[in-house]
């Protein structure tokens, strides 16, 4: 074969392989940002979304070449440098500092890059990353003071929305307002559970006695669904129901609707709290 | 000579009287009765125990006293026992042959490896079981094969076994056999304690799987409290059984470790040690490090559960957020527990077929101990949507990327390795 022939000139052989993983990163550049990249999760419902789904094509983007580098190596050199029969022992060679620093110094630039990138995603004014942040989020969005405030209250096994800024009303429907800075605070009455709106790009874990605050901007109205992302025991998986992002003033009657209807109910519930201190409960469920 | 032999073979039921696993099996059955007991005996008037379904602290009791008698069956108390009667403080001249070997308390370190082989490799298939079991559940949605906690159950059993029982699936079998033939000893440096984390596995196995006994699990292999503390009986059987697994996997990372420092043969310099050597020294430094954390950990649910403290119930003060912190910050280096020996199998093979030496030995070597370093301090990004400090995000993602660079440099070797050769698949 053509191939043995060229055992003794590395150099062909590297221009070969680069040539190789040169042509195949940027076709798979442009179909990851191209093909696939509108197609990645979570989408764009929400301004949080939305940027999830730049991260994600970003990194992605980033990924595929490394990836594509380590199999076409491997490829090339299975191919390449394989011998049938008695041949010698191959060239000792122990090592090459110009190829070991040039990796190193690749790979530093690489992660540093996307580290640096990544924190600053994570600024205010790139709209936060729409996890749950704790209760003190030093990353705040503008306008966070003027955020709708809602409560998401886990417990087993199900989720129970609280609009204080509306009385106070709780409902098992999760509705927010298109256009308007949300605060959801995530708190839990027992184990730990984890609210997760997919297509809103949130999710944040509830715990007992922590207010986990996450802030979403939703683009579109529509439905999404809500699900439970931490096993929280037996019936963990019907911890799953459809939310609902509706125009201002859909909204507006929703909420009057929703009060008018658990009003009988509202004045029973305990004060708002960020959070709240349940009883412990041993051996239940 | 044939007759000779015949007649000084004792008969089958002389020749499993002894210090062996049966013993063992019937002493720890003996146990566990009773630590169960004794758990009745000291927890009547306790109304947190008695005056519910489920006794925690007879059936945490029973599972240690089990342990106690299986391992005193095995053989485990006879050297402190001598040693206490004034006898010298020496290993067993000869040890039996046969299959039987297999089945005693074994100080030969090609043993230990087979045993830890087969041992292993039989959780490990009674983890893939459980997976079959999990896909039995799911070839239909509305018709169902199990109960829902037993279905959970089923889904923690298979996380646990394929997780917990298999993080010595590569230094238990492959770096007690290997380990003192590339350095150029003759044993480990403590061969007891290399019999003591073999035997530890299947006692945690057991224990274990006992939790189908006791209603079940419902947390999955990560154990999260609160949920931990609410759970039925099969819960305790998963705490004892992990914080035996981590007592065994600490155990394992000293022998390692002072194996290598001190059992070198003259000669062997650090710079001249095989590459597995090294994979298996940074590996015992994560084991011994991250693994005691976890035994801790177990405990204190222990101790929520049984005597009432509040380590993990936040109403009482305590936080979720203690256990998640302490649990992934064994689990995390876990990850590399499970991943560097693997690295280094591949380094220590891939010179054999490409016929040509290490390519970039420091380079390996510096990458070992840069993802062990760096692997203790990544944990929280298993929690970036806890709520827990999210300023701490940033560091966290950093260090995570960060240890990209040692575990590249690794994959660095291996492709310097086989440019260039004329590598043959035989």
């Amino acid at each position: 074969m053509s191939m043995v022939s060229g055992r003794d000139e590395p150099r062909g052989h590297a221009i070969r392989l680069f040539t190789i993983w040169g042509v195949l990163s940027v076709l798979a550049v442009v179909l990851v940002i191209w093909v696939l990249g509108p197609q990645l999760p979570p989408g764009s419902m929400t301004v949080q979304a939305h940027g999830q789904t730049g991260a994600n094509i970003v990194l992605t983007a980033v990924c595929v070449p490394i990836a594509l580098l380590v199999v076409v190596f491997f490829g090339y050199s299975l191919v390449a440098f394989r011998s049938r029969g008695l041949a010698g022992d191959g060239p000792p060679i122990h090592t090459n500092g110009r190829v070991m620093m040039i990796w190193l110094a690749s790979t530093v630039v690489i992660v540093l890059g996307l580290a640096i990138w990544g924190s600053w995603e994570l600024l205010p004014e790139q709209t936060g990353a729409g996890g749950g942040a704790g209760p003190a989020p030093i990353y705040k969005p503008a306008g966070a003071r003027a955020a709708l405030p809602i409560q998401v209250i886990g417990e087993q096994w199900l989720w129970t929305f609280r609009y204080p800024t509306y009385g106070g009303v709780e409902s098992q429907q999760l509705a927010i307002p298109a256009h308007r800075l949300v605060a959801f605070h995530v708190t839990s009455l027992d184990v730990t559970h984890s609210f997760w709106a997919y297509k809103l790009g949130v999710k944040a874990d509830a715990v007992p006695n922590v207010d986990n605050i996450a802030y979403v901007d939703a683009n579109d109205t529509g439905t999404f669904t809500i699900r439970c992302a931490e096993l929280c025991g037996l019936w963990h998986g019907h911890m799953y129901t459809t939310g609902l992002v509706l125009g201002p003033s859909q909204f507006a009657a929703w909420i009057t609707k929703t009060r008018k209807q658990y009003a009988f109910s509202t004045h029973l519930l305990p004060p708002f709290s960020t959070h709240y201190f349940p009883q412990p409960q041993r051996r239940a469920g | 000579m044939t007759t000779a032999a015949i007649a000084v073979q004792p008969p089958v039921w002389r020749r499993l009287m002894g210090f062996n696993a049966l013993t063992g099996t019937v002493l720890g059955v003996g146990g566990f009765f009773l630590g169960q007991w004794i758990g009745h005996v000291v927890t009547t008037g306790v109304d947190s125990q008695v005056g519910t379904d489920q006794n925690d602290v007879a059936l945490i009791l029973g599972y240690l006293f089990a342990v106690a008698g299986f391992l005193i069956g095995l053989g485990f108390a006879n050297y402190p026992v001598q040693r206490m009667l004034g006898r010298p403080a020496e290993l067993p001249r000869e040890q039996a042959g046969g299959v039987g070997r297999y089945f005693t308390l074994n100080t030969d370190h090609k043993v230990v490896a087979l045993q830890y082989f087969f041992g292993v490799l039989f959780f490990f298939f009674v983890g893939g079981l459980n997976a079959m079991l999990i896909r039995v559940e799911l070839l239909q949605p509305t018709e169902h094969a199990w109960q829902p906690g037993n279905y959970l159950t089923l889904v923690g059993l298979h996380g646990t076994m394929m997780i917990m029982m298999t993080s010595a699936m590569m230094l238990g079998p492959f770096a007690n056999y290997l380990l003192p033939l590339m350095i150029g000893a003759r044993r480990m440096a403590f061969p007891r304690i290399e019999a003591l984390t073999f035997w530890l596995v299947p006692a945690a196995g057991l224990i274990l799987l006992s939790t189908i006994f006791e209603e079940g699990f419902p947390t999955g292999w990560t154990g999260y409290a609160t949920l931990s503390d609410q759970a039925h009986l099969g819960m305790d059987s998963y705490l004892v059984a992990f914080a035996l697994i981590a007592i065994s996997l600490t155990l394992v990372g000293l022998n390692m470790i002072a194996t290598v420092i001190t059992l070198r043969a003259p000669g062997m310099t650090w710079g001249r040690l095989p590459i597995f050597v090294w994979g298996t020294v940074a590996t015992g430094i994560l084991m011994l490090l991250a693994a005691p954390v976890l035994v801790m950990t177990m405990s204190m649910v222990m101790l929520d559960r049984t005597v009432d403290t509040s380590f993990f119930l936040a109403p009482a003060g305590g936080s979720p957020y203690l256990y998640e912190n302490l649990f992934w910050f064994f689990g995390h280096p876990e990850v590399y527990i499970l991943a560097i020996p693997g690295f280094a199998i591949v380094l220590e093979i891939l010179p054999v077929f490409c016929r040509k030496p290490l390519w970039g030995y420091p380079l390996a070597v510096a990458g070992f101990l840069g993802v062990t370093l760096l692997s203790f301090f990544v944990w929280q990004h298993h929690l970036f949507v806890s709520g827990i400090n999210a300023d701490l995000r940033p560091f966290y993602m950093l260090t995570t990327e960060l240890i990209s660079i040692p575990t590249g440099s690794v994959f660095l070797n291996g492709r310097g390795r086989i440019w260039g050769t004329g590598w043959r698949s035989t």
